[in-house]
């Protein structure tokens, strides 16, 4: 069966020490930076939940005391009441868009896409200022076009409402409902339809029948991290819930540390938000597996499905959502912007450059808020996509035996909202030993935490995608690993490191309740700015600031769509 | 001067070893092919070769230096070796000229030698008017020679090829072929080449290793490979055979209704093959049974038979029952059903499965 190993005389076989492996080290300088980034401030939620304030110790006090407080409980039941409502609103606002994109010959399609991007784009605390602008009780903009036309004193719109803040939520949110929609619709082969047709049901009749089954379980998906995404809003409802006196958990959580305060408390508190979340999102999940299967009829020709005059409707709904999720809070915001006072008429006398002057040159908070976000922003996006692009290789090329445990921490984060992570983030590093309280630096770690699985699991994606074959063609030609990590592997990924990179910029650059607790006066960044000057009413700043974030935003993002193509902000994972 | 031994060889995920206690020895500039069915361990084995595998025993030589052990490898980037990849693996950011020089880049040549070495390298492989392009503005075939010219630029002492030529449709196939030949002619480069298809590693291979199940079945040349099979699986495997199950008893190889001289082996079960192309049919008809020496003639009839265009492709059955096959020239035509002789040599009836496992005599 085999041949005899032929020895030749005078010849010796030399045993070779096993080398060195670089990949051990850098593997065990992941794990421990994840302790640092993941572990360390999550146990704490663990840990400080179940310890007695004063005494120290276990105990079950604190979840005690929460359960029984009825303000808490009262807090809890606004924000499940507003989470149902903003996901009806989105869907309402989504679906039709989404159908209308994806399946119909309904015109302005293209400019619906933008639409939705517009409303990613504007950072839910600017939208909400617009619409405070638009829509305050008194001196709201429709309001006294209202007053003005018809005589009435009574307020035809009031956002200081639970409705009015649900709907400023939904009219932000509501482009993950799209995303997730039309990326099911797409899916849906029209033969599907066809077949509907052919045995006699309408085109109505076919939507109702065929294609919105079909997407069903993608648009439950989309909904339950609507819904997530509402319990973990802060900004929103500290602008608008607490002028309107209401409590909903997010703005209760900050008033455990009003003086004395009291972690213990918030973080028994927080608890059940992460219950919540970690049940919606495994749920989420299997929703979109059974999705899949769904609507794997892929690969047929789509027809877009004439839809005769419903095609109006559809334009119509498109045109309402796109007025009032972007024109009309970005036409408020620039007004005001360019106005000395923002409730007067938007005359020749009311125009002045003064707010960007004053943001840009004068007010000194304002200057290092807006460099602050952008140093925040700049650090967290370069360290999210490198560390997530090292974890990514790591993890989809198997480098070492436990390399999923890195999968598993880098993304555990998103099982946390963000309000929770900053005090989570509050409780590990903000006082002794570290101290870091106040500092840059905090705010990037929390921030890459925080977004670190985004750039992870979009990476992962991209290094599978990868035919290992690449690299090993490195190594036998003679290069080493990280060579062929840097002269193969991410010169093929770079557009899949830029776009994560540009993504994860924005989205750090218009954070804010990762940002709440861990900011002082010294670190403030421009979305914890903006609740300071609406608190001061100081509305013609605030607005100039919010015009400034927009330009750079849209600066980037078009940069981005340039080399990326027109759809990599809004792609689904 | 190189050398390539393997020894004891094996690779075990779990308890199912996808490479068995395999020993094999190149010799210097040698084309060793090995030939299996999917799954039997080739890419497995020629990937421990290049260092990506550890093997789970045994050991891999190079130049008599030991490369490989269950105790450490040599990584893949220290054994001035070379690979072409079933999918080329040409590195779509980096140009035609750029990939080709990459391994003489690492090898840390001054610039102008490499520019040099991979020019040459692409007028070998007549892409010179291309190295300026990147990957996807070639054709397949193109590709193909990119792949070829970078392993081969590096000069390496051991050339490994994974199924290079089975993404190809069949007309480049056998260009490439020969194009892969021609270049371990010109260079003469140490090469180990994986495949499945046993015309294409007959066509270009020195030696061939017919691996089944993790373990070698038998290590010859092509030609000893086709005539003289030395067991079951290997004479299936290459070309098509007639397997025949007798006894050897007394200097015989008894088989149902007739026996042939054997050239010795010990007594006891055995089984045969013969190969299709070795048997010729002639009319038979009432009277006087042909007889000529070292022939042997059967009885039989056509049972069935298809037009194959080059040949006839008969089936037959003995008086016995047995079932054989026959190739016939397309000008014989023998009818479904006619009586038949069916002359045979008796040499061409090989003993395969008792005959002891040997590397082939050269
Ligand atoms: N990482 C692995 N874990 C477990 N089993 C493996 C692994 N890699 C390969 N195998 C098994 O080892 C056997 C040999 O695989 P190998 O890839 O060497 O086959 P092959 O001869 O190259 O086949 P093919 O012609 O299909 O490429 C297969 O049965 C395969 O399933
Ligand atoms: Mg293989």
């Amino acid at each position: 069966m085999t041949e005899q190993a032929t020895t030749i005389p005078g010849e010796r076989t030399r045993r070779r020490a096993p080398r060195f492996d670089w990949t051990f080290v850098v593997f065990a300088l992941l794990a421990l930076l994840l302790v640092v980034l993941v572990v360390s401030p999550l146990s704490r939620l663990v840990i400080e939940s179940f310890t007695h304030p004063k005494e120290g110790g276990f105990t079950l006090q604190n979840f005690v005391d929460v359960f029984t407080r009825q303000r808490y409980l009262t807090a809890y039941w606004h924000t499940l009441q507003l989470a149902g409502v903003t996901v009806a609103m989105s869907v309402f606002m989504a679906l039709p868009m989404a159908f209308a994109v994806s399946r119909t010959d309904t015109p302005g399609r293209g400019m619906m896409f933008f639409a939705v991007l517009g409303a990613f784009i504007i950072p839910p605390f600017l939208g909400a200022i617009g619409w405070i602008l638009l829509a305050g009780p008194n001196a709201g903009w429709i309001n006294r076009l209202w007053e003005g036309l018809t005589g009435y004193e009574e307020p035809l719109v009031n956002i200081f409402s639970m409705w009015g803040l649900a709907f400023v939520i939904a009219l932000n949110v509501f482009p993950l409902i799209f995303i997730f929609a039309t990326s099911a619709f797409d899916l849906i082969s029209s033969e599907m339809e066809e077949a509907a047709a052919i045995h006699g049901a309408g085109p109505l009749r076919t939507t109702w029948l065929i294609t919105l089954p079909l997407a069903l379980p993608a648009v439950l998906g989309a909904c339950m991290l609507v819904f997530l995404e509402t319990i973990a809003l802060y900004g929103t409802p500290a602008l608008i819930a607490i002028p309107a006196r209401f409590n909903v958990a997010t703005t209760q959580l900050t008033t455990f540390f009003e003086y004395p305060a009291r972690i213990e408390l918030a973080m028994a508190f927080s608890v059940p938000l992460v219950l919540v979340t970690i049940v919606l999102l495994a749920a989420q999940r299997l929703m979109l597996r059974g999705g899949t299967v769904a609507v794997s009829g892929k690969g047929g020709a789509r027809e877009p499905m004439k839809i005769g005059r419903w095609r109006y409707v559809l334009l119509a709904h498109g045109i309402l959502v796109m007025l009032l999720a972007v024109v009309l809070p970005a036409v408020i915001l620039v007004t005001t912007s360019f106005s000395v006072a923002w409730a007067k008429p938007f005359t020749f006398d009311n125009m002045t450059l003064q707010n960007f002057h004053e943001i840009l040159f004068e007010q000194q908070t304002v200057r290092d808020a807006i460099w602050n976000t952008y140093k925040v922003a700049f650090s967290g996006a370069t360290i999210c996509t490198v560390l997530g692009f090292m974890i990514a290789y790591m993890v989809i090329r198997k480098m070492v035996p436990m390399a999923s445990i890195l999968a598993f921490l880098t993304v555990s984060p998103v099982a946390v909202p963000g309000i929770v992570l900053a005090i989570c983030f509050y409780a590990a590093y903000a006082g002794p030993p570290l101290s870091m309280y106040g500092s840059s630096l905090l705010l990037i770690v929390a921030f890459v935490t925080r977004f670190l699985p985004i750039a992870f699991v979009s990476l992962s994606s991209g290094v599978r995608s990868m035919n290992p074959e690449l690299e090993e063609a490195v190594r036998i030609h003679g290069g080493g690993r990280f060579r062929a990590l840097t002269e193969v592997v991410a010169p093929v990924l770079k557009k899949n490191l830029l776009g994560v990179w540009i993504l994860v910029f924005v989205i750090c650059s218009r954070e804010l309740s990762t940002a709440i607790f861990l900011s002082s006066h010294n670190n403030r960044v421009i979305s914890i700015l903006t609740l300071d000057l609406s608190e001061q009413g100081e509305y013609e700043n605030l607005a100039a600031m919010g015009v400034l974030l927009l330009v750079i935003t849209t600066a980037v993002v078009a940069i981005g769509m340039r080399f990326l193509g027109r759809d990599f902000m809004l792609r689904r994972n | 001067m190189t050398t390539l031994q393997l020894r004891g060889l094996t690779k075990a995920y779990g308890a199912f070893k996808a490479v068995d206690d395999l020993s094999l020895t190149l010799r210097d500039g040698e084309f060793l092919s090995l030939l299996g069915p999917s799954g039997c361990g080739k890419t497995t084995t020629l990937r421990m070769i290049a260092g990506f595998i550890t093997p789970t025993e045994g050991t891999i030589l190079l130049d008599g230096e030991e490369i490989s052990s269950p105790s450490g490898v040599v990584p893949p980037e220290r054994r001035q070796m070379s690979m072409i990849f079933q999918s080329y693996a040409i590195w779509p950011n980096m140009t035609v000229a750029q990939n080709v020089g990459f391994g003489l880049r690492m090898k840390k040549l001054p610039k102008d030698e490499i520019a040099r070495q991979t020019a040459e390298v692409l007028r070998v492989v007549q892409l010179d008017h291309l190295a300026g392009r990147y990957p996807a503005e070639l054709s397949g075939g193109q590709q193909q020679r990119v792949a070829l010219a970078r392993a081969v630029a590096l000069q390496p002492k051991v050339m490994l090829l994974d199924e290079p030529l089975s993404n190809l449709d069949a007309n480049l196939r056998e260009d490439m072929r020969s194009e892969i030949k021609r270049m371990h002619t010109e260079f003469g480069i140490t090469t180990v080449y994986v495949t499945h298809d046993q015309a294409e590693a007959m066509a270009i291979s020195d030696r061939i290793a017919v691996i089944n199940a993790g373990r070698i079945e038998q290590l010859d040349t092509p030609h000893r490979l086709y005539s003289r099979p030395t067991t079951r699986f290997a004479a299936e495997f290459i070309g098509r055979t007639n397997l025949l199950e007798g006894r050897r008893q007394s200097g015989r190889m008894v088989f149902d209704g007739f026996d042939v001289p054997s050239s010795g082996g010990a007594d006891g079960a055995l089984l045969a093959s013969v190969r299709p192309q070795n048997l010729r049919l002639l009319p038979r008809r009432d009277g006087a049974v042909p007889s000529e020496p070292g022939m042997l003639f059967l009885p039989g009839r056509v049972t069935e038979r298809i037009f194959l265009g080059e040949r006839w492709d008969y089936g037959l059955t003995l008086a016995s029952g047995t079932g054989l096959r026959a190739a016939g020239p397309p000008e014989e035509d023998f009818a479904t059903g006619s009586e038949v002789w069916i002359a045979v040599p008796e040499a061409a009836i090989i003993p395969v499965e008792d005959e002891p496992m040997r590397e082939a005599a050269e």
